[in-house]
């Protein structure tokens, strides 16, 4: 029998060591996986939500400080960088689509990447969000690392708009596909743009199982969408506010 | 598979150097990503190994985002107090965004896109039609 006191001891060399936190992301990703393949890929059964939720549970049940998590995470969230270097594949396989639809590719993006913004702050603005979250909303559409960089640079809070990319990801990757079936929008490269537009990398997942030419279009607007809106953010707030 | 991951690390530290140094405003791995593409246009496209070891990341992909996503919980007072107003400001983004980039897609597309060339037939886009320029380019 191990004593409370042995337990506590493991508990404390763990909870120090990157690897609980790494096997802890990685075990909670497979289970929202698996809930997600049983549901039919129900889009409310999204795997990144679902895992993001135990995770949060067993912070707050643990009392583990978010820093102490990233320490195992960082392994995992490291690999954002390459992937997006990555989709230069599939960017490349579709490069026929890709160059036959570059000027209504382009239209699109500027559409999608200023309604994402504006739409975003003045409906916060509008229900009474303090100024600082308002200004974190603006580039939630955009992929994290970008995100970060650009609500530095206009007064925002990076973190906070961290978690609201990662909201974002969410409500896109679960209301998204379902708007679209509504929409009757059929065409893989119009679904996969918007997804990716609104949603970035979860989004961009999510069209990958739709099909691959839904997903290299969703990472191109991923790709291109943290330089449209690092450019058009700061206009459009002296526009807005 | 090394030296596919290495060729996207090297791309992706590449890129990091460029924007940082010339102070570009885009980030470091999207100036990766076009390196590579570059690069697949110079020997006339990614090796096998590149191919897969690029679909085996991408189909993994919502994973890497979970660590970013659990980061939530450091905000749970300002999603407390101004709960209301952000979800539904992210809700209706949402949607109007993809609404309005699908459809300026489409209008687009039929305006100025194709010219009297159709989109392909959905049946040429194999999933598994893997690059087929694979064996061109030696290096990796």
């Amino acid at each position: 029998m191990m004593s409370k006191k042995g337990l506590g001891d493991i508990w404390v060399y763990l909870s120090a060591s990157p690897l609980l936190w790494l096997a802890a992301t990685l075990v909670a990703y497979l289970i929202g996986v698996r809930i997600y393949t049983r549901t039919n890929r129900n889009p409310f059964a999204n795997p990144v939500a679902l895992a993001a939720l135990f995770l949060v549970i067993l912070l707050v049940v643990t009392d583990t400080p978010y820093p102490n998590y990233f320490n195992g995470a960082q392994f995992i969230h490291f690999l954002l960088g390459p992937a997006t270097v990555a989709l230069a594949v599939p960017l490349w396989r579709h490069r026929a689509d890709v160059r036959r639809g570059a000027l209504p590719l382009t239209i699109a993006m500027v559409a999608g990447s200023v309604t994402a913004a504006a739409s975003a702050v003045f409906v916060a603005h509008v229900l009474g969000a303090d100024r600082e979250t308002v200004l974190s909303l603006a580039p939630k559409s955009v992929t994290t690392p970008i995100a970060m960089g650009i609500s530095e640079s206009i007064g925002g809070i990076p973190s906070l708009t961290a978690a609201m990319v990662m909201v974002t990801g969410i409500i896109g990757a679960v209301f998204g596909p379902l708007l679209l079936r509504w929409l009757k929008i059929r065409d893989d490269r119009a679904k996969g743009l918007s997804m990716g537009m609104a949603a970035h990398g979860v989004g961009t997942a999510i069209s990958y199982t739709m099909s691959p030419l839904a997903g290299s279009f969703a990472g191109i607007a991923m790709a291109l969408n943290g330089l449209i809106t690092a450019l058009a953010v700061p206009l459009l707030l002296a526009l807005l506010l | 598979m090394v030296g596919a991951l290495a060729m996207l690390v090297v791309c992706q530290l590449i890129g990091e150097i460029v924007v940082h140094g010339l102070h570009l405003p885009i980030p470091g791995p999207v100036l990766g990503l076009l390196l590579l593409v570059a690069w697949f246009a110079w020997r006339g496209g990614p090796t096998q190994t590149m191919g897969t070891t690029a679909d085996v990341i991408l189909s993994n992909l919502s994973l890497l985002f979970v660590p970013a996503a659990v980061g939530i919980v450091q905000h749970g007072q300002r999603f407390l107090t101004q709960g209301p107003a952000i979800v539904t400001a992210l809700f209706a983004s949402s949607i109007l965004t993809i609404a309005v980039t699908a459809y300026a897609f489409l209008w687009a597309d039929r305006r100025f896109g194709g010219k009297g060339a159709a989109p392909a037939a959905p049946a040429s886009h194999d999933p598994f039609d893997t690059d087929t320029n694979g064996g061109a380019g030696g290096a990796s």
